[in-house]
């Protein structure tokens, strides 16, 4: 997106590219390929009149509710439109938090992987299961025999923290410094599928709060599961876990494969807010140990959809980071009906 | 003794907390600048702690428990 200054337009036309001119809207469309425009992109921003140049995404028309698995994508990419984008988060740094991961699974072989332990005593092997389900649905092989595509972003720079133990317990100060860590390692996104309830107006900890605020301010975005403590079968909806109450700290509740919330995920009653929502039923993805696979369901299955997602738009944009990448992923977000207690902005999107 | 989540001031002298909680009694596991100190601490070092120059807050620290990876159960 530039402002199509007649300069401008003028040094890309020298440069042999195919432009499309809507000056009303201030926007250029400029043909090229990715490679070249890669290039094409850092020279144009050296103009001050050039506000913002980012590779064009493909579009397609939102398909569904109801979703379902097919043989070649799980119903969460299909819903949040995550194949095709033409990208695949090349390069992002995504770090999860979590129960490590099971490095010898053969969907995580193509991608970069940085691990570290804060468990006492305990690898970054995942003996419980769950971390490398999240892990997974970030960046899980794209294509494999007789497996459909359920990682959202193939192509990111993978950095599993293990903070809880194999039996799926952790400690805060665990949690902490896996958070700093990811942080000094430079992830743009960090993935937390943890938490713990909290009673209705149960005000977010300011330790917590400090930490993400620091990391918007670093251009980092950190994304947590609400939590699953809601049974609206009852109407109880019950409040955003933390630390994902932290303001600062995006809160992904769960979406049903008809469009609908989960029943369990939390709300924004009381203090807590929900920002944005992402499949979180059914959902498939890489499992610890000989299973290889496993569906499961929880705002812990939401919370790496948009983790993925994330980085999808950060590769896009390297002005996407932090406080940028959560309005932007705010901003695309499609609200299916829902009420924002439940479901925040709505479900997150390419 | 507890175990306990010292927060600190962006301007906290860590090194020096450190030996504080010690002096009290306390166990220090884990210390990150400007973030927090994490270990254990008597009952009674509790007030005298949260007198600190430096410190935020003082309050036991809190765990996060997964409940069985099991696909009925959400997560």
């Amino acid at each position: 997106m530039v402002t199509p200054d007649a300069s401008v337009l003028a040094s890309v036309a020298r440069s042999s590219h195919d432009i499309i001119g809507l000056e009303r809207l201030g926007i250029a469309i400029v043909g090229g390929g990715l490679e070249t425009s890669k290039s094409l992109g850092e020279q144009l921003m050296a103009h001050d009149e050039v506000a913002d140049v980012r590779p064009e995404f493909w579009m397609f028309a939102i398909q569904g509710p109801p979703w379902q698995d097919s043989a070649s994508t799980t119903w969460g990419i299909e819903a949040t439109r995550a194949a095709g984008t033409g990208h695949d988060g090349n390069g992002i740094k995504v770090a999860v938090l979590d129960t490590g991961i099971d490095r010898s699974h053969p969907d995580f072989n193509h991608s970069a992987m940085i691990t570290e332990t804060f468990v006492e005593g305990e690898t970054v092997d995942d003996v419980q299961g769950h971390g490398t389900h999240c892990a997974g649905t970030i960046c899980g092989r794209p294509s494999s025999a007789n497996v459909p595509r359920y990682g959202v972003a193939p192509g990111v720079i993978l950095h599993v923290g293990k903070v809880l133990n194999n039996h799926g317990a952790g400690r805060e100060g665990d949690i902490i410094a896996g958070m700093i860590w990811a942080m000094e390692r430079g992830c743009e996104i960090i993935s937390m599928s943890l938490g713990r309830g909290t009673m209705p107006n149960e005000p977010f900890d300011p330790l917590y709060e400090s930490i993400a605020q620091d990391a918007l301010d670093q251009g980092i975005l950190i994304v947590a599961a609400a939590g699953n403590d809601s049974d609206r079968r009852w109407n109880y909806v019950a409040p955003v876990g933390a630390p994902a109450n932290s303001p600062s700290i995006m809160a992904v509740a769960a979406i049903g494969a008809d469009g609908g919330v989960a029943s369990f995920s939390c709300g924004a009653v009381g203090t807590g807010q929900v920002d944005i929502s992402a499949p979180g039923v059914g959902i498939f993805s890489a499992f610890a140990g000989v299973q290889t696979y496993k569906k499961l369901m929880g705002t812990s299955m939401a919370c790496p959809h948009v983790a993925g997602l994330a980085a999808l738009h950060a590769a896009s944009a390297p002005q996407l980071r932090g406080q940028a990448l959560w309005d932007h992923l705010v901003q695309n977000a499609v609200g299916l009906g829902g009420i924002p207690r439940d479901i925040g902005a709505g479900l997150a999107v390419i | 003794m507890k175990r306990v989540v010292v927060h600190l001031a962006r301007d906290s002298d860590l090194r020096t907390l450190v030996v504080e909680l010690q002096k009290l009694g306390g166990i220090v596991e884990r210390a990150i600048p400007s973030v927090g100190i994490f270990g254990a601490l008597p009952d009674a070092a509790f007030d005298r702690v949260r007198s600190l120059d430096g410190v935020k807050y003082v309050r036991e620290e809190g765990r996060y428990q997964l409940p069985p990876a099991d696909e009925k159960v959400p997560q």
